[in-house]
């Protein structure tokens, strides 16, 4: 609708701001390097956290910290099937976060999906390109997410028909049958 | 042979550790909650009155919406016990910018000096964490708004400053 351009915007312009980052060695342990929002042990590396929202179903939690920066996505889910398909799809991508290197394994409390983007990240990777990728991510999720309940919907439909045929044909044949006795 | 001693947080006792307390001590503003709230309120009457001479005027008086988004935005409540004074400036201000044309939002945030603008980015955000209290739509149109007059600096200022609105 119209406020998803302003909501996309937002968190674009929130991002941007919080992916300024820089190592930092821990303060807490000898020759540590950890992110610290992760750790939260420092408090005066921790940034306040933002929450963008376009309704109260849809929400980013932005944690920014001194080299590291947690971005929780909730997904906007409007009945138990969708709520059950992003779950899944969420899971699928969690259960291979080695190989998305900025996804976070498990989602922050409250949200449906985390990322974590920390300072090697930002050393080796485009700041922009980051951006893009997160902001791509949330417009795609929706549109895959609509895709998945339109197929299961499908699916669910050609096999309940192909069932009922079965049975409409072993009912014809049994009532031919008892007409016999 | 007990290794109890292992799990004894050694910087509680480090008398020059420099905790979260006195991070945020630093930034009080002084006031006690009862002062912040009547301060406040007081804010919230005289945005009002502004308010209603602009619904009865509409046409002439707008110069009333500006003078109440400038009122609205005196005096943060900054502290950390001022959660309901933070509330109430919040629900004030946004009550206000709720009011405004969309062609108006760049005229009027071109008049505001830098502190305001940030006061006003931090008034966003503290909108946005609530969207059940709050219109979404509306704070986000201001957000972008401010975004391109302010720039993405005014987002860092508003994270890394430990007087917080929300």
């Amino acid at each position: 609708s119209n406020t998803l351009r302003p909501y996309l915007t937002a968190v674009r312009s929130t991002l941007t701001a919080a992916l300024c980052l820089d190592n930092f060695s821990s303060e807490i342990a000898e020759r540590h390097n950890t992110p610290e929002v992760e750790s939260g042990k420092s408090k005066e590396v921790l940034m306040n956290p933002l929450t963008i929202s376009r309704n109260e179903n849809e929400k980013v939690l932005i944690e920014p910290s001194v080299n590291s920066v947690r971005v929780s996505i909730k997904v906007k889910q409007a009945d138990d099937l969708e709520r059950i398909l992003c779950h899944k799809f969420a899971r699928f991508l969690m259960m291979r976060a080695e190989s998305f290197v900025i996804l976070r394994r498990k989602p922050v409390e409250g949200y449906d999906i985390s990322f974590l983007i920390t300072n090697t990240h930002t050393e080796q990777m485009y700041k922009h390109k980051l951006v893009d990728f997160i902001v791509h991510f949330m417009e795609e999720v929706d549109k895959e997410i609509s895709e998945m309940k339109l197929s299961v919907n499908t699916r669910a439909r050609t096999v309940a028909e192909s069932y009922l045929a079965q049975v409409k044909i072993f009912l014809i044949i049994s009532s031919e049958l008892h007409k016999f006795h | 042979m007990s290794d109890n001693w292992r799990t004894i947080d050694i910087d509680q006792y480090d008398e020059d550790a420099y905790t979260e307390d006195e991070i945020l001590a630093e930034f009080e503003s002084g006031i006690s909650p009862q002062e912040a709230d009547s301060t406040a309120q007081t804010r919230s009457t005289d945005v009002r009155n502004f308010l209603t001479k602009f619904f009865i005027y509409i046409y002439i008086y707008r110069g009333d919406l500006n003078n109440a988004l400038l009122r609205a935005l005196e005096d943060p409540p900054y502290g950390r016990q001022l959660a309901q004074a933070k509330q109430t400036s919040t629900q004030t201000l946004l009550e206000v910018l709720n009011l405004f044309r969309a062609d108006d939002i760049t005229n009027i945030i071109s008049t505001l000096s830098i502190d305001q603008k940030d006061l006003l980015m931090k008034y966003l955000y503290a909108g946005l964490a609530k969207p059940e209290l709050y219109n979404s739509g509306v704070v986000l149109t201001w957000h972008e708004k401010l975004v391109d007059a302010a720039g993405t600096g005014c987002i860092v200022r508003v994270m890394s400053d430990k007087r917080t609105i929300f």
